[in-house]
């Protein structure tokens, strides 16, 4: 027990584990509606849609750069989807060419970011106001209603009591999980993230790395996108707009260093579930949703703080063992 | 095959002796013409001119924060909240220069704050100032209600619509402000911790040089250009706006990259910077006039000032790649 203790102090998510259980907490203490079985399948199903998102920006962080156009990119492939579906596509054609869209995304971050080595958050940036503007663009400034049945049931369907979106997060978790641990591709990008000098002498495919890592991010978005369309049964230019910065705070909140090469799936679970339930609290409340952005960036930055300060205090600590092991 | 590596060095010359950032703008300048005859007009430079005021002073601010190798993505919202904060405490009743004081002390308050974040949690800039950058979104929608507000007050129109010795008086406050920036940059000690931040923070920390409080100078200094700007904008639009400023961080951002100071050495500096803004200025103000759809001027004007970052960054490597070759 012990140990087990001692390894979770050491993990680089200690303190989002620490912030989720004292959320969770105080949220079932001061929102008597918090702890219900109706409360708590509406916070995973809320959560969903960042949970995706967060997995492929994951990645993108864990290689030491930063995608800023995760949330934009999903509006565009919502946007995307439901032309397409107005116009009379078959859904499962839509879903292909959504997820293209996504990719695309991905490669042109990439290739800013790998071939042109602009730094991530300025090309990312910069692709989000792209992206964002093609997307009122395909809109004409109009929104879409009433999509197919067959194509909002993978939004709003259920599969027995638990809403089928749930699931879906739950797969693409794991699909990511297994991606960023268990494979070469998931080595590769750690040890991008942690030196990229020394994984380009060993042998690392450093762009095919990046390039990666971009995609996958696309694809999430592109994901995260057409579900997002599907639940709301309706598209417009902006619908993705406010995942941005919450997709970037639960990765960061999770636990994963802006550095790279730290941090992983886990973390970001925590951190995205700990965001979803601070925003579920503030809407059991009653905040305006003005003050909820407030709220997200005061968590970022102190969660960042708590996150830079743990990890000084553990370099110092391996700085004065060191002499004693040699 | 003579001529054709006389064509190759003629383009390499042409790409190293001109920055990118002045034949694009150049080049935007010559299409615009083209496609509107209202476009090469006296009357539409100085337009152009006080168009960019605004966008100048942020840009200014970034620039120094560039410097460093930082970046704040909390100064347009910083704008957004100084046009917020100014028609508020005027409407619940201060004089209207001493709430415009408060705005800018206020602004210089957050910037203090953005720098304290940042040197003594160490964490990186981006991070801190978005996480500001909601918080003051925040504030101003609260302030608000979300809506736009106003007051009716003489002062706005006299301050857009003044001119002194025929250039407007937004232009000299900007003049005014980069002589103001220019000498921080190059006359002070503040100035030489700018480009001391940004080229090897590593060695001023093991020189026991304290990074704190110059972190927290340059962020509040950045506040302070930022205010100026958010003030001219109150005065322009007549109206305190939570969103006027949403972006304004990153075309900040653009300006300074195409103005050729690097976000990754400490390299650069102000002067440059201008051209960046006129170069976007010019973009604005050239889609308007040449009538190109509201809808589709988002995703052009993106595209080209991506486009112009990812041109400027190829020259640029370009460039060094020839000079390692002399060497």
């Amino acid at each position: 027990m012990k140990k087990y203790m001692e390894t979770l102090r050491r993990s680089q998510s200690f303190y989002s584990y620490i912030g989720l259980a004292l959320v969770f907490i105080i949220a079932s203490v001061i929102v008597k509606e918090f702890l219900t079985f109706d409360n708590i399948i509406t916070v995973l199903r809320q959560g969903s849609i960042l949970l995706i998102l967060s997995t492929g920006l994951t990645a993108v962080i864990l290689t030491g750069n930063m995608d800023l156009s995760v949330g934009a990119s999903s509006g565009l492939v919502g946007c995307i989807c439901a032309q397409l579906l107005r116009a009379g596509l078959p859904i499962p054609l839509v879903f292909l060419i959504g997820l293209l869209a996504g990719a695309l995304v991905g490669v042109f971050n990439g290739f800013l970011v790998g071939i042109v080595k602009l730094p991530s958050f300025v090309a990312t940036y910069g692709t989000n106001w792209v992206v964002a503007g093609l997307s009122i663009i395909i809109m004409h400034g109009d929104i879409i209603y009433g999509l197919p049945k067959g194509f909002t049931w993978f939004g709003t369907g259920y599969v027995g009591p638990i809403p089928f979106i749930i699931i879906f997060a739950l797969v693409i978790v794991i699909i990511a999980y297994i991606l960023l641990q268990k494979t070469t591709l998931g080595r590769d990008i750690y040890a991008y993230g942690s030196n990229k000098d020394a994984a380009l002498f060993s042998a690392v495919p450093i762009k095919k790395t990046l390039f990666s890592a971009f995609i996958m991010s696309g694809l999430t978005a592109a994901i995260a996108g057409m579900l997002m369309t599907a639940r709301l049964n309706a598209a417009d230019a902006t619908m993705g707009d406010t995942y941005g910065l919450q997709t970037v705070a639960a990765v960061v909140v999770g636990g994963t260093s802006m550095l790279g090469g730290e941090g992983g799936i886990t973390g970001t679970v925590i951190g995205a579930m700990l965001l979803t339930i601070i925003v579920n609290v503030m809407n059991l409340l009653g905040i305006s949703s003005f003050a909820q952005p407030m709220v997200v960036g005061f968590v970022i930055v102190v969660m960042v703080l708590f996150d830079s300060y743990s990890r000084r205090k553990q370099n110092t600590v391996v700085r004065r063992k060191q002499p004693q092991t040699n | 095959m003579q001529a054709n590596t006389r064509a190759k060095s003629f383009i390499t010359d042409f790409v190293r002796k001109i920055p990118p950032v002045l034949w694009i703008t150049l080049l935007l300048i010559t299409i615009f013409s083209m496609a509107s005859d209202q476009y090469l007009k006296f009357s539409n430079f100085t337009n152009i001119l006080v168009q960019s005021v605004p966008l100048m002073l942020v840009a200014f601010a970034q620039t120094l924060i560039v410097l460093t190798q930082g970046t704040d993505l909390s100064l347009g919202a910083q704008v957004s909240f100084v046009t917020v904060l100014w028609i508020y405490l005027t409407k619940a009743g201060l004089p209207i220069y001493i709430a415009a004081i408060i705005s800018v002390v206020a602004s210089m308050f957050v910037g203090s704050i953005n720098g304290l974040i940042v040197s003594k949690g160490k964490i990186p800039p981006f991070i801190a100032t978005l996480g500001m950058q909601n918080i003051l979104n925040s504030i101003s929608m609260l302030l608000t209600a979300g809506a736009s507000i106003y007051i009716y007050h003489p002062l706005f129109y006299d301050v857009t619509k003044a001119k002194i010795i025929g250039i407007p008086l937004v232009v000299w406050i900007t003049a005014f402000m980069f002589m103001v920036t220019w000498v921080v940059l190059y006359k002070t000690k503040l100035g030489a911790q700018i480009f001391g931040l940004g080229g090897n923070q590593e060695a001023l920390t093991l020189a026991g040089i304290n990074l704190v409080k110059p972190s927290i100078k340059i962020y509040a200094f950045a506040g302070l250009l930022t205010s100026v700007s958010g003030l001219i904008t109150t005065c322009r639009l007549e109206s305190g706006q939570p969103v006027v400023g949403a972006g304004w961080e990153f075309e900040a951002v653009a300006a300074t990259l195409l103005g050729g100071t690097s976000l990754r050495e400490g390299k650069g500096g102000i002067g440059g910077t201008i051209f960046g803004v006129l170069l976007i200025t010019i973009l604005k103000n050239g889609l308007n006039i040449s009538g190109v759809p509201s809808l589709y001027q988002n995703a052009i004007i993106g595209l080209i000032i991506l486009m112009s970052i990812v041109i400027d960054a190829l020259a640029r490597r370009m460039k060094s790649y020839e000079e390692g070759a002399k060497l």
